[in-house]
């Protein structure tokens, strides 16, 4: 079931006072303007890492275990300031952050979705969109502009939002108290014992 | 060739290069600022030896020649430095709040430019740079750069410009010149002892006194200033200055620093006395793990480095003075063990803080979770390895939290929702 207003907004302010069954948003939103509002959602903001794939030496991109530890000569990391801009091209694709660090307790999880403003506009966020349960950090952004114009980002404004639902049912999911990034990362590819198999029995 | 063509040639260079720099991403308008200020001066200098070289004049000519290379000199390790303030391993989000600290307190508003240095003792160039007045240049070691624990050391180099910009050192020059002259004329005897080819009737040997004197006053002056950086980044970041400075220096370096700063006993212990008198909690000195220190010098220099050192121990409770009347005067807010406290059991959750009041608490609170972590550690032999890969793992996600907390306390500032100090 998705979150309420009024719900959302208990959870966040028990979660950002340190109650581990809350949800934490970091920095709060304007929960009374959310409360107001009555979204079932909250609008997040987009951080100030940006990380785009570069050309490289590199002759592609491996999707495998093994390629983890070759990130960074795939990608390079920019830094742009509050209320500064990033410009996306047609075409282009880049990784970035939510401004807000959020945490998730084993009871809820999360879903992303894109601002259809920005949306209308050709910028498409987020294809990857759920967030687990016991989820901590800054979430990933994958941001592609479909559209035919240049658009500025810029460091701070609504990019997304976020819908909280309950999670029933018998929970395995545990929680790590210190984990999370608050820069865009490709994210480590995780061992497939399947693929794994598939790919030794290549004939 | 002639010297004007080979002058031009290197002006021609220099602004080539710092045209190329300026190219480049700038995380933060400062360093670009700054790049812009020396592509000026170099310019200026161009427009000087086109006029000595049209007038036909070979002195003028040769004399901005001769400083072209002077600045070009000067410049290119700022270049250097300006270079790495932008790489991506600084973690550019502390800059802002401590930029918030230092207009609260230096005049002129200079803009600060922290970079990531390949020196592993943080340093400063604070707008001693005659070209970079209205800049603070601070260096952290690129291998700690990214480390928000560490920021306490960036709070001890900002600390030197506050020395200058506010007149600090002028004052207490000539508090310590009068007390160390004191010492030396109520200790005559002793100095005799250790310079015993004195004579205040040769006219060689006459002069011994008041070069000991000097030399008195120079490392009295030093070793306040730094006695005067450490006490301002204690007021600011509390105990966590001191987990950093211990991290960074201890056990030491095997030998004792130079006669210009004083010893690390001396430092701990001027903190541990201010902390004490608040009523604050620092770290035991045996928990720093620092060696043992040899004395230093031979027992002449060691005779007119305890002249020094008496003279500054005398001079400490005024400087201490007078950081707290700047804090005061900037509104700068220091650091409570209660907001820290708060702080660290919201990071032992794994969240950070969403209403930090300053840098202080945010750092302190850090250190707090790192003993902790560090107590986890195991004894026993068989789990320390998994332990040990996990505390590591645990510090960087620390570093994290501590990181988006301090950028929550900038973006809660600009957006109206936090302390301004």
């Amino acid at each position: 079931m998705v979150h309420s207003a009024k719900k959302l907004c208990e959870q966040i302010r028990l979660g950002n006072d340190g109650d581990q069954n809350g949800i934490a948003v970091v920095p709060s939103p304007n929960l009374s303007t959310l409360e107001q509002g009555g979204e079932a959602s909250v609008n997040l903001r987009l951080g100030r890492w940006f990380l785009t794939l570069r050309q490289s030496s590199e002759t592609h991109l491996e999707l495998l275990p093994s390629a983890n530890a070759r990130e960074n000569r795939f990608s390079k990391k920019f830094f742009v300031p509050f209320g500064e801009e990033f410009v996306l091209h047609p075409g282009r694709f880049v990784l970035a952050s939510t401004l807000e660090w959020i945490r998730l307790p084993t009871k809820c999880a999360a879903f992303v979705v894109g601002k259809s403003t920005l949306g209308r506009r050709g910028i498409v966020i987020e294809t990857a969109a759920g967030v687990h349960p016991g989820f901590s950090g800054c979430l990933t952004l994958e941001i592609a502009n479909v559209g035919e114009v240049p658009v500025k980002l810029i460091s701070g404004m609504l990019i997304c939002q976020l819908f909280f639902h309950s999670v029933e049912g018998t929970l395995s999911a545990t929680q790590t108290a210190l984990a999370g990034q608050r820069k865009p990362r490709l994210g480590q590819i995780r061992d497939d014992l399947v693929l794994s198999q598939l790919i030794k029995s290549k004939r | 060739m002639t010297l004007y063509h080979n002058s031009k040639q290197k002006l021609r260079n220099v602004d080539r290069t710092i045209g190329a720099l300026l190219d480049g991403d700038f995380p933060l308008s400062s360093g670009k600022k700054a790049l812009e200020k020396l592509r000026g001066l170099f310019a200026g200098l161009g427009k000087k030896l086109d006029r000595a070289y049209a007038l036909k004049d070979a002195a003028s000519e040769k004399q901005i020649a001769s400083l072209i290379n002077v600045k070009v000199y000067e410049t290119l390790p700022i270049l250097g430095f300006i270079l790495r303030s932008t790489n991506v391993r600084n973690a550019f989000e502390v800059l802002d709040p401590l930029q918030v600290v230092a207009d609260s307190i230096l005049q002129g508003r200079p803009q600060l430019l922290l970079s990531s240095e390949w020196d592993y003792v943080p340093f400063a160039y604070p707008q001693s740079l005659e070209d970079l007045r209205s800049f603070v240049l601070i260096g952290l070691p690129a291998t700690e750069a990214a480390s928000a624990l560490l920021l306490p050391l960036a709070g001890h180099e900002l600390g030197h410009a506050v020395w200058r910009n506010r007149g600090i050192g002028g004052g207490a020059h000539a508090t310590l010149q009068f007390r160390c002259e004191n010492s030396y004329k109520s200790q005559m005897e002793e100095f005799k002892k250790y310079f015993p080819e004195y004579d205040p009737d040769d006219l060689v040997y006459k002069e011994l006194l008041p070069e000991a004197i000097g030399l008195s006053v120079e490392y009295a002056v030093f070793q306040a200033e730094e006695l005067f950086c450490d006490m301002f980044s204690y007021a600011i970041f509390g105990a966590s200055y001191l987990h950093a400075f211990a991290y960074i220096l201890a056990p030491g370096f095997g030998r004792m620093p130079g006669s210009r700063y004083p010893s690390h006993k001396t430092r701990i212990s001027v903190l541990a006395s201010i902390a004490s008198k608040e009523g604050a909690k620092l770290p035991a000195i045996g928990s720093l793990s620092f060696s043992d220190e040899t004395p230093r010098g031979n027992p002449r220099e060691r005779f007119v480095l305890r002249v020094a050192e008496e003279n500054v121990q005398e001079v400490i409770g005024g400087l201490w003075d007078r950081v707290l009347a700047l804090l005061n005067e900037g509104k700068v807010l220091r650091p409570s063990e209660k907001m820290s406290e708060k702080h660290s059991e919201q990071f032992k959750l794994g969240i950070p803080a969403h209403e930090p009041r300053c840098l202080g608490d945010i750092v302190n609170a850090g250190w707090t979770c790192y003993s902790r972590m560090q107590s986890y550690v195991s004894e026993d032999e068989n789990e320390r390895d998994k332990e040990q890969d996990n505390l590591y793992e645990n510090v960087d996600a620390l570093n994290e939290i501590l990181l988006k907390t301090i950028e929550v306390l900038e973006f809660n500032n600009r957006t109206g929702n936090g302390p301004q100090r």
